[in-house]
C-alpha cells in the first residue's frame, strides 16, 4: 500500500511539475558590466538583444518587406557597413523617395534602434568568441551549414551542395509522399518559389521516401508535385551521405530549413506547413534575414 | 488469483516495456527501428520518445488514411489475434493509459459511480467506427490523403507521451505547438480529473481500441467463469466491480478488463479466470484468501 501511495504521490508530482514545466521562463537579465559571464550567459544575451531586432522589423513586417524589396534594386550603391543597422540607414537614404515621410520615419527610427543593439551586441559577441574553444565546429545554431551532399533532381539532374551558392536564399523543404500536411503544402511552396525567384532565392524539396533514387517512389512524388501543380526543384541523395544523415534525424514533417549563399542554415528549423500563418510570418523573419545578409556582404 | 494481486506490476513493467527506450525523453528523440512496425497491444502513442512500437490505432488511422490503401488488413489481423488471446484483458494489464488513469484514481478523493452513464460506453465504438475508420478513410485531399482524425483531434495520450515530452526537451517542436495543442491538452486535462474521481473514464467511453477489444471479450480464450454451485449470489463482485459489470450474470460482459477484483472479492472462489478454448477444462482456480470463514458472515 505503501508503494501505491508513494506511486500516487510521485505521479501527481510529475504531473504538476511537467505542467509547471510549460510555463514561460522568466528572463533575469544578467547585468551587462558584469564581467564574468559564462559562454551560456553571453550566448543568452546575444539571443536576446537578437530578438529584440527581430522584433523592431516583426512589429511592422510589411513597410520593412517593401524596403527590402526596394533596397535589393540598389544594392550595389549601398555603403558597405559592418553594422547592419547602418547598413539599413543607407539604404533608406538611398530609397526614400519611394517611401511616405510618415514610413520613412518609422523605418529611421527602427533601424536606428537595430543599429545601437548592433552596437551592443558586438562586443558580446567578440567576448563571446574568445570563450569559445578556436577549432571546435560551434554547435551554436547561426553558423551551422547545411551537410554536403551529391545528388540528383527528380528529372535525373545532377546537382550538390554547390546549389545554395546560386542563391542569396535557398529554402528547403524536407517531406514525404505519405505525409498528407506535406503534400497540402507543396502548393505554397510553389508559390514561394516563385516569390524568390524575383528576389533572388529559391525552394528545393527533399522527398524522403525518393533517397537512394527509388524508381517507384520517384514517379510517385512526381505526381504529387504535378497534382499540387509545384514545379520547383526536387531532389535527393545518398542516404549514408552526410545530407543522408541529417534527413534521418528528422523526426517531424513537414520540416524546412532556410539556407543562405555559404550554405549555413540560418536560424532554427521550421517544423509543420508553411500554409499557416505563423509559420510563413517566421519563414519570412528568415528569409529576409539571408537576403539582407547576402546583400550587406 | 495471483496474477490480479500482482497487476500494479504486470501493469508498471508493460508500460516499461512499451517505452524502453528511456534516454530518448532527455534527448526529445524518438526510435524509428524495426520495432515500430509492429504494433503495441495497448494504447501507446508511437511519438512517445520511448515508444518501443506503433499504437495500434495509430496505425490503424495510418494506413487507412494513406492514398494507397483503404484499409489496414495487418493491423486488424494483429488486433484480432490480440482480442482472440487475451481481449480486454489488455485494457486491464498492458496498456500503460489504462494505468496512467488507475494511479490517478488511487489519488484520495470523493469517488463518484459510473453506474447512470452506461450509455455512454456506447460512444466508444462511435468513435471507434467514425474517427478510427470512416473520417481518415473518406475525408481525403485530392491526392486521396486523409488526416488521423481520433489522434488528431482526440487522443489524450498522444500528448501526455508524445507532445509533452517531446516539446519539454526539443525546441523546434516546442515552437510548432499550436491550437491543436491546446485543445488535446484540454482533453487530457479533463480525462485526468475525471480519471480521479471516477474508475478509467476514457476506457469507458472514449477508447476506440478497448471498443474493438470489447468486441472480442465473448469469444477471447481468456475468459471469467463463474461456478453456478458454489456462487451463493451475495452480489459482493457486482459491487466491487470498478467497470459496472455483473459477473455472474454475463461473465464476459463487453465492458470487463479482466482486472480480477471480482475474483479477489468472491468468498466462495466460485469466479475464475480461465484460458481455453470454449468451455474447456484448462481452468485456473489459485485461491487468493481461504475465504471460508467469511461465508459464514454473508
Amino acid at each position: 500500500m505503501n508503494t501505491k501511495k508513494f506511486l500516487t504521490f510521485f505521479l501527481a508530482l510529475a504531473l504538476t511539475l511537467s505542467l509547471a514545466a510549460c510555463g514561460s521562463k522568466s528572463d533575469d537579465k544578467t547585468d551587462s558590466g558584469d564581467q564574468a559571464m559564462t559562454a551560456e550567459e553571453l550566448d543568452a544575451k546575444i539571443q536576446d538583444l537578437a530578438q529584440q531586432e527581430n522584433a523592431v522589423i516583426e512589429e511592422n513586417l510589411d513597410l520593412w518587406q517593401k524596403l527590402f524589396t526596394a533596397m535589393d534594386a540598389v544594392r550595389d550603391q549601398i555603403a558597405q557597413e559592418t553594422n547592419y543597422g547602418a547598413y539599413l540607414l543607407s539604404g533608406i537614404e538611398l530609397v526614400k523617395d519611394q517611401f511616405t515621410d510618415d514610413e520613412i520615419k518609422q523605418l529611421t527610427e527602427g533601424a536606428e534602434k537595430i543599429r545601437d543593439l548592433e552596437d551592443e551586441i558586438q562586443p558580446l559577441q567578440e567576448q563571446y568568441a574568445a570563450l569559445q574553444p578556436a577549432d571546435s565546429g560551434t554547435d551554436s545554431s547561426d553558423n551551422q551549414s547545411f551537410p554536403a551532399f551529391e545528388g540528383t533532381d527528380l528529372d535525373g539532374n545532377a546537382v550538390d551542395s554547390s546549389i545554395f551558392s546560386q542563391n542569396a536564399v535557398t529554402v528547403v523543404n524536407f517531406w514525404f509522399s505519405g505525409c498528407a500536411p506535406c503534400v497540402a503544402e507543396l502548393g505554397d511552396l510553389n508559390a514561394l518559389n516563385e516569390t524568390l525567384k524575383e528576389q533572388g532565392g529559391a525552394v528545393i524539396g527533399v522527398n524522403t521516401d525518393t533517397l537512394d533514387g527509388d524508381a517507384d517512389q520517384i514517379s510517385e512524388a512526381k505526381g504529387l508535385l504535378e497534382s499540387k501543380g509545384a514545379s520547383y526543384q526536387n531532389i535527393y541523395f545518398s542516404s549514408d551521405s552526410e545530407a543522408g544523415q541529417f534527413t534521418a534525424s528528422i523526426m517531424a514533417f513537414p520540416t524546412t530549413y532556410v539556407v543562405d549563399r555559404n550554405g549555413n542554415i540560418v536560424g532554427e528549423a521550421l517544423l509543420g506547413g508553411i500554409n499557416s500563418e505563423e509559420n510563413m510570418a517566421a519563414l519570412q523573419t528568415l528569409i529576409d534575414q539571408a537576403l539582407a545578409s547576402d546583400s550587406a556582404n | 488469483m495471483l496474477l490480479a494481486r500482482w497487476r500494479g506490476l504486470v501493469q508498471a513493467c508493460a508500460a516499461l516495456l512499451t517505452n524502453i527506450h528511456l534516454p530518448n525523453f532527455f534527448k526529445g528523440t524518438l526510435y524509428r527501428g524495426a520495432g515500430k512496425t509492429v504494433c503495441v497491444p495497448g494504447l501507446n502513442c508511437y511519438s512517445c520518445p520511448g515508444a518501443a512500437g506503433a499504437c495500434p490505432i495509430g496505425a490503424f488511422q495510418a494506413v487507412v488514411g494513406s492514398s494507397k490503401f483503404s484499409f489496414s488488413y495487418y493491423i486488424t489481423g494483429i488486433l484480432i489475434l490480440l482480442g482472440v488471446l487475451l481481449g480486454r484483458f489488455i485494457c486491464g494489464f498492458l496498456c500503460p493509459f489504462g494505468w496512467f488513469q488507475e494511479l490517478l484514481h488511487k489519488i484520495p478523493t470523493k469517488k463518484l459511480s459510473t453506474k447512470r452513464l452506461k450509455p455512454l460506453t456506447y460512444l466508444k465504438y462511435v468513435i471507434l467506427v467514425v474517427m478510427v475508420f470512416l473520417l481518415p478513410a473518406l475525408v481525403v485531399n485530392e491526392a486521396g490523403m486523409g488526416d488521423p482524425f481520433f489522434c488528431k483531434y482526440l487522443c489524450p495520450q498522444g500528448v501526455l507521451e508524445g507532445a509533452i515530452p517531446l516539446s519539454l526537451a526539443n525546441t523546434g517542436i516546442r515552437a510548432a505547438l499550436g491550437k491543436l495543442f491546446s485543445w488535446k491538452l484540454c482533453i487530457l486535462v479533463t480525462v485526468i480529473v475525471l480519471s480521479v474521481v471516477f474508475y478509467r473514464p476514457f476506457c469507458k467511453w472514449l477508447c476506440p481500441l478497448g471498443a474493438f477489444y470489447a468486441l472480442f471479450n465473448r469469444v477471447s480464450l481468456l475468459s471469467m467463469h463463474v461456478d453456478g454451485g458454489k456462487c451463493v449470489s451475495c452480489g459482493k463482485c457486482a459491487r466491487t466491480c470498478p467497470m459496472d459489470v455483473d459477473v455472474t450474470k454475463s461473465p464476459n460482459h463487453s465492458e470487463c478488463i479482466r482486472c480480477g477484483k471480482c475474483v479477489s472479492a468472491c468468498p466462495t472462489q466460485a469466479v475464475s479466470f480461465r484460458y481455453a478454448f470454449g468451455s474447456g477444462a484448462l481452468c485456473s482456480k489459485l485461491p487468493l484468501n481461504p475465504t471460508t470463514d467469511e461465508r459464514k458472515g454473508e
